[in-house]
């Protein structure tokens, strides 16, 4: 059934869709993505803290004088702002799903799905003019972290850009009603994350000034 | 751990589901606010030279930490949920800092500082340093 | 369906009939049938326990041959029989083995077996992930396994420490082998500690609440915990020595300007909270031994939860006691000292606890019982070496000498491997159907405690006379002879104790069998929790009915009552409250191909970026293949689902217990298996509607 939480007022513990009842009120589901989450805490803790211990380190013999040279803020706002907002899509998303108005639902996961992808273009953007600067994957410490952090965030957004093209793909003959809300809800939790670690993300390694 | 302690049995009642969720409209609303607090943000990152360091930092982490919160309780509806799922992220969030908090100072890392430089994070530690090389030469 | 695979409960009906049964064109559906082939798509809990339990067992004999090369390479000075080369990768392989491959699947296959029925639940949260989870290990395992064969085992020690393992220092394909193999166990540890959390935390029946689960269950969850949170912190570490070796990245290239400390952090951030996840499974099963062989109730119930998450708890803030030589500065090293000589005290309590709950109880030393005093005597040895180099100027002597070889031994073979033998003796009855022969299981014991003493006992001798550990000989006029011989004769009695177990494994099948003894009943043992009031071995479906609980030790609390006088009199026989595993109109979760697919797709991806990234491509499909099938597959086959529908009634909460069906979540697999990036296509949502 849709999540206990979900479904607010009507239908409340009888909607067909039966669901087993847990101890804790939340769905196996549900519960089993918020450890994930959870978890997922640590190891972008892990990636932020190696890229913060490296990111004066840039001793190579290059001409590259530190991130400030590199960073292109402007872009990087563009890009963090978009993220940002397809968040907003993606609740309104849930919203819709909840509200059994399902073609709004599928309009507004695509809409996310693209920002996602707008957001993806402007990372891969950024990664070739920092390649164009002579900052390659292995030109030092700096670079070998920067890389790996930010490529894994870029992985979790695409992992979540296939979450929702296959939710709103997968679901073209059954429909995406209000029985979907679960599924649409947990994609959403999961997008949500990826974008809190962007939000700390840009200001942790973009925004605030070293020195 | 600590976290699931409290965890009673709920039973077998949608004890839960009394709360209001945010409409349509408010969501747009809180899209908005934190879309006003990443330009602000900026603004603060354009004028870093004109504002004192501690403070445009100081500044930028209370302001990513507002936005984590706002998304984290509206748009992935902690605030209208059970509190366990606050609690188990929580967890995991508060360990992660944790630990590599005291990873990062026991680098001698100092985020207020450059990186790497030795901030002398304790008093003495420089005479210290000294004492156990008189001694061991 | 898709992205959720919703539980299939009364009224799912018609959103399953439209269902393809052959969601991918070839593997149907598999049904159970008798064959061993029913093993390779089970999501059984209590097969993928025993599923578990032997393929860690394969690993610990391959484990155990290297430790005997080692002692006998070290019997004698100068010996010769490995060369220095070979020497390091045979310790650092055993070491790698015995942790990640013997202790931790045993204790696995305690906790899939044993946490879904100890709660009185029908089957794990997530069935199909279970699967996954044993067969990503064991594939993990063999892989790992593999590089013998393949130029060389890792050889920096089994924390493989930087930059002794970059490429230049270690230009064998070894640590490539340890960094991708222990990436895949881990996500099997990761997916099941999910797994088991959810299960806990879901799916207890009426009655059960947190604080009436057994000390077992309740040791596990912590565990659980501190896997779902140490996990991901060794992922990065390997990522990042991956990327260095194969890709060149400078996360521990110090020609760089790199700090090879950062290694260290990370692995001890992980490393010590896995000691916890080593030993509490095995405090876990001493809990529920102990009171059962002295016929009394755990002493202090709420201190033995308590002291166990306050354990879970502290081991995340002293994983520098294992770097005090390595430069941290001093304030790190007090800081690090204090709080690890505190993490002692919960430990305390607990050994308090089971004295206490021996105290004053009428004993029965069977093995199980035997091996669990063991466990508290030898655990306490090993705590008491692990508080002397918790103050830092002594371990400076002590650091990689062989007094920390002696350490970790006393806790981890003394702990938890000794723990898990109990546990072997404990329930083996009710895994199996027959009792292990209590004769040679003595035998099993004494031989296993001596040979153990005598092998690990004089190296704190040797480590305080100087003997580093990790080398692989010393010279005539050390004074190391003596006790390196005597060590070299013990680890031969461990040895054969060790053999004596596989033999009263099968010598006990087969007089069980010849002599038609009769079935050890329900309950052999006259214990406590819920896992012995259904039928021996457990029937597939576990419970017949749902059993509502009223107290700890539930069971035992219908067996036993007061009467005027308040003595503890019996009211009912064990047969009497059991249940007969008779009914056979329960519902269970279709097996499934996909679980072993899919994980069979990791390693192949790791070969492949060992070796030439083309083998990615077959691997990575193998995965996207699985992961959709495993998609589009109802998790219920729903020709079963309504052949057994209306039999659901004569449970009093069928939804309770038939939570047992599956569901999944697609990132938490994609997320993880990040690196084989699940190509476009896998998220492809189905739909049973
Ligand atoms: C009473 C609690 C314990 C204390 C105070 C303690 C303390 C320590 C310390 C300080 C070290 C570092 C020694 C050195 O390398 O110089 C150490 C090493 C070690 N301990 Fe413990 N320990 C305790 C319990 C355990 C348990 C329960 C386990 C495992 C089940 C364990 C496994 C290990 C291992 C494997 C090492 C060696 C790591 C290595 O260098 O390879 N310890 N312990
Ligand atoms: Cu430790």
């Amino acid at each position: 059934m849709a999540s206990a939480t979900a479904v607010v007022d009507e239908h409340a513990g009888h909607d067909d869709h039966g669901h087993a009842e847990t101890n804790t009120g939340i769905s196996n589901n549900k519960l089993a993505m918020w450890l994930f989450l959870s978890s997922d805490c640590l190891l972008f803790g892990a990636l932020i803290s190696s890229f913060l211990l490296y990111r004066t380190n840039i001793s190579d013999g290059t001409e590259f004088e530190g991130p400030g040279e590199v960073f292109d803020i402007p872009f990087t706002s563009l890009s963090s702002f978009i993220l940002l907002m397809s968040s907003l899509t993606m609740v309104l998303a849930l919203s819709a799903v909840n509200r059994d108005d399902e073609r709004s639902g599928r309009i507004w996961m695509l809409c996310t799905a693209f920002l996602g992808m707008l957001f993806i273009g402007g990372q891969v953007f950024e990664f070739t003019e920092f390649a164009g600067k002579g900052l390659g994957y292995t030109t030092n410490t700096w670079t070998s972290a920067f890389y790996t952090l930010t490529g894994f965030h870029g992985v979790h957004v695409s992992v979540g850009i296939l979450m929702l093209l296959g939710t709103v793909f997968g679901t073209r003959n059954s429909g995406m009603g209000k029985e979907k809300s679960e599924t649409v809800e947990l994609v959403g939790l999961y997008w949500h994350f990826v974008d809190i670690v962007w939000v700390i993300i840009f200001t942790v390694i973009y925004l605030i000034p070293i020195g | 751990m600590t976290a699931t302690d409290n965890i009673q049995d709920h039973g077998h009642d949608h004890a839960h589901d009394d709360h209001g969720h945010p409409s349509d409209r408010s969501y747009v609303m809180i899209a908005l606010l934190l879309g006003f607090l990443t330009a602000i943000e900026i603004v603060m990152f354009i004028f870093e030279d004109d504002l004192p360091g501690a403070f445009n930092k100081i500044g930028l982490i209370a302001l990513m930490i507002v936005k984590f919160i706002i998304v984290g309780g509206y748009f992935m509806h902690l605030k209208f949920d059970d509190n366990i799922l606050t609690k188990l992220f929580l967890a995991g969030l508060v360990l992660a800092v944790g630990v590599y908090w005291i990873m990062l100072s026991a680098f001698e890392f100092s985020f207020w500082n450059d990186g790497y430089e030795d901030t002398g994070f304790w008093d003495g530690q420089v005479e210290f340093e000294q004492r156990i090389e008189d001694q061991s030469s | 369906m898709a992205i959720i695979d919703r539980p299939l409960a009364i009224g799912a009906g018609d959103e399953a009939a439209a269902t393809a049964d052959r969601p991918l064109g070839d593997l149907t559906r598999p049904k159970n049938s008798e064959s061993w082939r029913d093993w390779l798509i089970t999501v059984d809990h209590k097969k993928i326990g025993i599923m578990y339990g032997v393929a860690a067992m394969f690993f610990f004999v391959i484990g155990g041959a290297e430790a005997l090369l080692i002692r006998l390479q070290l019997a004698t000075p100068n010996g010769t029989l490995l060369s220095p080369e070979v020497y390091n990768q045979v310790f650092t392989m055993h070491g790698v083995t015995m942790i990640f491959l013997v202790i931790m699947p045993l204790a696995a296959a305690f906790a899939n077996y044993l946490l879904p029925l100890q709660i009185g639940a029908r089957d794990v949260a997530f069935p199909r992930l279970n699967a996954l989870s044993f067969w990503v290990f064991l594939f993990g395992g063999l892989f790992l396994n593999s590089s013998w064969l393949l130029g060389g085992g890792a050889d920096g020690g089994w924390f493989n420490y930087s930059p002794n393992s970059s490429v230049t220092f270690s230009p064998s394909h070894g640590i490539d082998f340890y960094a991708l193999g222990l990436q895949i166990t881990g996500i099997a540890s990761l997916v099941s500690a999910i797994n088991l959390i959810t299960t806990v935390l879901n799916m207890r029946p009426k009655g059960m609440s947190l604080f009436r689960m057994p000390i077992f269950t309740w040791m596990n969850l912590v565990v659980q915990f501190l896997l779902l949170f140490a996990v991901p912190v060794i992922s990065v570490a390997l990522f990042e020595l991956t990327f260095d070796r194969l890709f060149d990245a400078n996360f521990f290239n110090t020609e760089k300007g790199a700090d090879p400390l950062l290694w260290q952090h990370l692995f001890w951030i992980f490393g010590h909270p896995e000691v916890y996840i080593l030993i509490l499974p095995s405090f876990g099963i001493i809990s529920e031994v102990i009171p059962t062989f002295s016929r009394k109730p755990i002493f202090g119930y709420s201190f033995m939860v308590f002291s166990g998450i306050a354990i879970g708890f502290m081991g995340w803030g002293v994983w520098a006691h294992h770097m005090f030589v390595s430069g941290i500065g001093p304030i790190s090293v007090a800081a690090f000292s204090f709080s690890t000589m505190f993490i002692a005290v919960p430990t305390g309590v607990k050994i308090l606890n089971w004295l206490a709950t021996i105290w004053g109880g009428r004993l029965r030393f069977t093995t199980a019982m035997l091996f669990a005093v063991g466990v508290v005597s030898m655990f306490t040895i090993g705590g008491l070496s692990g508080v002397t180099h918790s103050i830092a100027p002594a371990d400076t002597q002590q650091t990689d000498t062989y007094y920390i070889v002696a350490h970790f031994h006393y806790v981890i073979f003394g702990g938890a491997l000794l723990g898990i033998f109990s546990g072997f003796y404990f329930w083996w009855p009710k895994m199996f159907g027959y009792m292990l022969n209590e004769r040679i299981g003595k035998w099993n014991f004494w031989l296993q405690i001596v040979g153990f003493n005598v092998t690990f006992g004089p190296m704190h001798i040797l480590g305080l006379q100087g003997m580093s550990r990790r080398i692989d000989t010393y010279d005539e006029d050390f004074g190391f002879e003596f006790w390196n011989l005597v060590a070299t004769i013990g680890s031969f009695i461990i040895a054969a104790g060790i053999a004596i177990f596989f033999y009263n494994v099968a010598y006990s099948r087969k007089e069980w069998k010849k002599a038609g003894m009769p079935n050890p009943g329900p309950d052999p043992w006259d214990a406590r929790s819920l896992e012995w009031m259904t039928a021996s071995p457990t029937p597939e479906h576990n419970f017949d009915e749902e059993i509502i609980v009223e107290s700890q030790d539930e069971f035992w609390h219908r067996k036993y009552g007061y009467d005027e006088n308040n003595n503890v009199v019996r009211i009912a026989t064990a047969e009497e409250v059991a249940q007969d595993g008779s009914n056979h109109n329960v519902h269970l979760p279709s097996p499934s191909y996909f679980p072993i697919v899919l994980a069979l797709g990791l390693p192949i991806v790791s070969y492949g970026l060992i070796y030439s990234l083309w083998l990615c491509i077959p691997g990575a499909a193998l995965i996207i293949y699985g992961f959709v099938g495993w998609i589009f597959e109802h998790p219920d086959d729903p020709n079963a689902a309504h052949d057994h529908h209306d039999d659901h009634g004569d449970s009093d909460d069928p939804e309770a217990v038939e939570a047992g069906a599956e569901d999944v979540d697609v990132d938490e697999v994609v997320a993880e298996a990040e690196e084989e990036l699940v190509a476009a296509g896998a998220e492809m949502e189905s739909d049973n509607g």
